[in-house]
């Protein structure tokens, strides 16, 4: 009996590599959810941060107490473990640890962090709020989404 | 698998130990140190708003090595680096060598992957970024795509284990295997962390008490004196979320070829990343069911560059690669991708040695979206080993 060629093992791990391949594209239905767009759904509507984001904050954080992003409040974990202040507009744009200022992208909502970490697939960590669900709701995140469209004004 | 796996951690530990016991004592006979250092702008042409979607402008990325040999058969390494990524630990492990074929590392070092992960530091590769399959932070459109197939470096915590054929004088082979922590993710996620991989409060411990496995298989052929051919197949396989119900494989083939200092370098690699689909994956996902009425838990993500370096004159190189990265499958609500997107990417480069170990990089990159308008950068960079 021939002792096996030295390139057996390299021709197994390719020949099964391809066989585990072939024939195994994911199957998607047709869109049933518009993909993130940088453009503002309804322009005859304004957006600000304190008539549209900070009734959510201060909402989403009733279960830390004063807010889990709030450095005065009683549990402040998402200022100690993220550094994200959510005080103040001011704060907000400075972002956190992880985000920095890539947060809010003026006018960009599909580059903006903050969306995708209220969306069900946050890039990185756990879907925010923390204590959810609930969840922000998808006209909320419509909301967020034109007000950063908008520019994320603060008025 | 779960506790065969565990099973498996803890006798590939024992062997460890009991390899270590068998060796004579000694003391550091040998310290050495190194580093390398590297400089880099980045500037996108085509898009005043570039930081909205990349790392553009100045990026350092310093790296510093101490090596110990303890004695012939022991050695030890620990390697600090600094770049985008913030401060990460690529080498802190302890190489035993058992004869000179059979090789043990353990604690925490860059997994054997791939032709690029070897060459991973800025010094020891000529563009001023990596290629698609393996970057890490560099490419534009970063986050739409969380990143590549395997950034790199991909560190992590394990043991493993290398053997050395010499069949000929012309031809050697290597094998790896190795066991290490794992990818990593949160519950319910739908592809890789790579943020969570490198978070300071996960450095040192695993997600979900389960290793992956890993392995490669390297044949180097020796055609002369001058000219040398490598060829390589790496897969790694495990869970990466904390209830270890998500599967992640990567499988790669890499070949290079280098003949009187011109180099000729071929990678491709290949994920299928399970996703979690939640209870309504209709509220969480862009695209419906298909033809079979069930959603497809999973994505391919697959990564190629071909890449070549030349000399043309006196401590001048020309480098030129073309890369690309494509994504099958479902996406989730917020992304920009589609269910097939691809991209391509041109790059042109020049390095000039200045001095000894110390280069100037200069590339134009031009990219080519599927999902977003094409754009065309520009790195300069100054890079040094010492």
């Amino acid at each position: 009996m021939q002792p096996p060629s030295p390139f057996f093992p390299l021709a197994l791990l390719l020949v099964l590599g391809v066989v585990a391949c072939d024939g195994l594209l994911p199957e998607v239905g047709p869109a049933q959810l518009a993909r993130c767009s940088n453009s503002d759904s309804d322009p005859a509507t304004s957006h600000s941060f304190e008539a549209d984001l900070r009734p959510i904050i201060e909402r989403q954080s009733a279960g830390c107490g004063e807010g889990c992003h709030h450095p005065g409040g009683r549990n402040p974990v998402g200022v100690a473990l993220g550094g994200l202040d959510l005080s103040s507009y001011a704060s907000l744009r400075l972002g956190g640890a992880q985000t920095g200022s890539s947060i809010i992208v003026t006018g960009q909502p599909c580059e903006s962090l903050l969306l995708k970490k209220l969306g069900p697939t946050p890039p990185f960590g756990a879907r925010m709020p923390l204590n959810g669900p609930p969840f922000l709701s998808a006209a909320e995140l419509q909301d967020l989404n034109d007000w950063i469209a908008e520019g994320a004004p603060e008025q | 698998m779960s506790s065969a796996a565990r099973y498996l951690s803890l006798s590939a530990c024992a062997t460890a130990l009991l390899l270590l016991l068998q060796l004579p004592n000694g003391h550091a006979q040998e310290l050495s140190f190194a580093g390398s250092a590297q400089l880099d702008y980045l500037h996108v042409f085509s898009n005043e708003r570039a930081r909205a979607f990349t790392l553009d402008g100045f990026t350092t990325e310093l790296s510093m090595k101490v090596s110990v040999d303890v004695n012939e058969n022991i050695s030890g390494q620990i390697k600090v680096c600094s770049g985008c990524h913030g401060f990460e630990l690529p080498a802190a492990h302890v190489d035993v060598l058992v004869g000179d074929f059979l090789s043990l590392r353990a604690g925490r070092f860059v997994p054997e992957f791939g032709d690029f992960p070897t060459r991973y530091d800025p010094a020891n590769h000529l563009s001023n970024s990596k290629p698609l399959p393996y970057d890490m932070g560099r490419m534009l459109r970063l986050r739409d795509w969380n990143m590549s197939v395997l950034p790199a470096p991909y560190v992590d915590n394990g043991l493993e284990l290398g053997l050395d054929h010499n069949i000929e004088d012309a031809l050697a082979l290597s094998y790896f295997l190795y066991l290490v922590g794992g990818l990593r993710a949160s519950e319910g996620a739908t592809d890789v962390d790579w943020k969570q991989m490198r978070s300071r409060d996960f450095y040192y411990v695993d997600n979900n008490s389960e290793p992956m496995l890993g392995g490669r298989i390297l044949a180097s052929i020796f055609m002369s004196k001058s000219a040398s051919l490598r060829l390589g197949a790496s897969a790694v396989w495990g869970h990466y979320d904390p209830d270890a119900e998500l599967d992640s494989l990567i499988v790669g083939a890499d070949l290079v070829l280098l003949i009187s200092g011109w180099a000729l370098r071929a990678e491709y690699l290949f994920r299928r990343n399970e996703m979690a689909l939640g209870a309504e994956p209709e509220q969480s996902f862009i695209y419906g069911p298909g033809a079979d009425g069930a959603y497809d838990p999973y994505f391919l993500k697959d990564g190629f560059y071909v890449e070549t370096d030349v000399p043309i004159v006196e401590s001048f190189s020309l480098y030129g690669r073309w890369d690309g990265l494509r994504r099958w499958g479902n996406v989730a609500v917020g992304s920009t991708l589609r269910s097939q997107s691809a991209l391509l990417r041109y790059t042109l480069g020049l390095n000039w040695e200045f001095v000894r170990s110390w280069r100037l990089k200069a590339t134009g990159e031009f990219y080519d979206f599927s999902d977003f308008g094409d754009e065309t950068a520009a790195h300069l960079g100054i890079v040094g080993s010492f």
